[in-house]
């Protein structure tokens, strides 16, 4: 798993850089774009099919395990009304930043999920391209995938009520690349950008669900991913000046490389997305 | 193609991925033991593919943690040969 210098790695870089190449809220993951080419909406329209796919409504408790700069917190306070959201996050400068936005009936903790200890069981779980973190390349390669993400599943379920849904978001790797210099860039994002983190196989959460929670509903988005690291790389690109005389040319090359390895990831079919509607299995 | 050919050309694929000379090997050597990482091995897997013009299923890639394992999924999709 990632541990809590590994995810300052990849999101303490400062919130102001990827305020400038992330959408207006700051979703860091995959959009929809089945109605729309802008991003801010669809990122919405991303965050409206989880909100569906986790049975929310205004009433709810929701907890969102990975919550990023609070852009579904935000959303579910703001655009749908839900009345009790708490996000959790292991980096600092994300945690500082939703406390920032100060939204109504939304709470947030800086913790590591194996720590946390809710102070209530939610009627929602929700979690975004989170469990990305939870197993290390050389976890998964001992073989621990499965019970790593299981562990994860287990806890999500001890969170929440009877008749809980879990809207769950993950990229998934697909298939395995052939080419040397694709190896090498993947290599390189894996290790250097998510450092302690690696995509989970489909099959894997398909185990690991059992015996929590039911599948209900999966769906895959592999050209959706393609198109929101586009729309990200444009917009970095777009600020190419500005990031150069704030941090310097370096950072801006390698998130250039990161996005361009993501969208050829995406096109090569190395990495797709799926988002999954689960449903609780109360009596296991 | 013996086992033993299996081994040498995989000895060579190691050298040609990490640019050192590969140790002495046989099918109980553990892949991480080599000091080679996922990323590595899937380059040597790729390359032990193009050599032998087949291709092993990505899942059965997913599970190779020994030369052993590597030789199976290799010698299995030979033309020709006893599994
Ligand atoms: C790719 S970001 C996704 C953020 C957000 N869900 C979104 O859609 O923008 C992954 C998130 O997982 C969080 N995370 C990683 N490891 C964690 C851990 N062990 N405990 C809690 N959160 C973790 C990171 O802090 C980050 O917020």
């Amino acid at each position: 798993m990632s541990d809590k210098a590994e995810v300052a790695v990849s999101y303490d870089v400062d919130n102001e850089f990827f305020r400038l190449w992330l959408d207006r809220r700051m979703n860091y993951t995959c959009a929809v774009f089945d109605d729309t080419d802008d991003l801010d909406a669809a990122q919405v329209a991303k965050l409206d099919v989880l909100y569906r796919y986790g049975h929310v409504r205004p009433d709810s408790r929701v907890l969102d395990i990975g919550c990023g700069w609070g852009a579904n917190l935000e959303y579910l306070a703001v655009d749908r009304g839900v009345r009790e959201a708490h996000g959790i996050t292991l980096s600092e400068a994300q945690h500082a930043e939703i406390v920032r936005r100060n939204l109504p009936g939304v709470t947030a903790s800086c913790v590591d999920y194996r720590d946390y200890v809710p102070p209530v069981r939610f009627d929602t779980i929700m979690s975004i391209c989170m469990i990305e973190h939870v197993c290390t390349p050389q976890q998964a390669r001992a073989g621990e995938a499965v019970a790593r993400y299981r562990d994860y599943f287990r806890r999500a379920w001890e969170w929440s009520r009877p008749g809980a849904h879990f809207a769950l978001q993950c990229i998934l790797r697909n298939r395995a690349p052939r080419l040397a210099a694709d190896i090498r860039e993947i290599g390189w994002v894996t290790y250097q950008i998510f450092p302690g983190g690696i995509t989970p196989r489909m099959e894997d959460i398909v185990q690991a669900v059992n015996p929590y929670w039911e599948i209900v509903e999966v769906r895959t988005r592999r050209e959706d991913y393609r198109r929101t690291c586009e729309h990200w790389r444009s917009r970095l690109r777009g600020h190419a000046d500005e990031i150069r005389r704030r941090w310097g040319d370096h950072l801006l090359a390698d998130y250039d490389r990161y996005l361009t390895a993501c969208i050829r990831a995406f096109e090569m079919h190395y990495q797709s997305l799926a988002q999954w509607s689960l449903r609780r299995i109360d009596e296991i | 193609m013996s086992t033993e050919e299996l081994l040498a050309l995989i000895r060579t694929g190691i050298a040609d991925v990490t640019g050192r000379p590969a140790p002495a090997l046989d099918i109980d050597t553990g892949i991480e033991a080599l000091g080679l990482d996922s990323l590595q091995t899937l380059e040597l897997v790729s390359w032990a593919e193009e050599r032998l013009a087949i291709r092993v299923p990505d899942e059965e890639l997913a599970t190779v943690r020994s030369i052993g394992d590597l030789t199976g999924a290799l010698s299995a999709r030979l033309p020709g040969e006893p599994r």
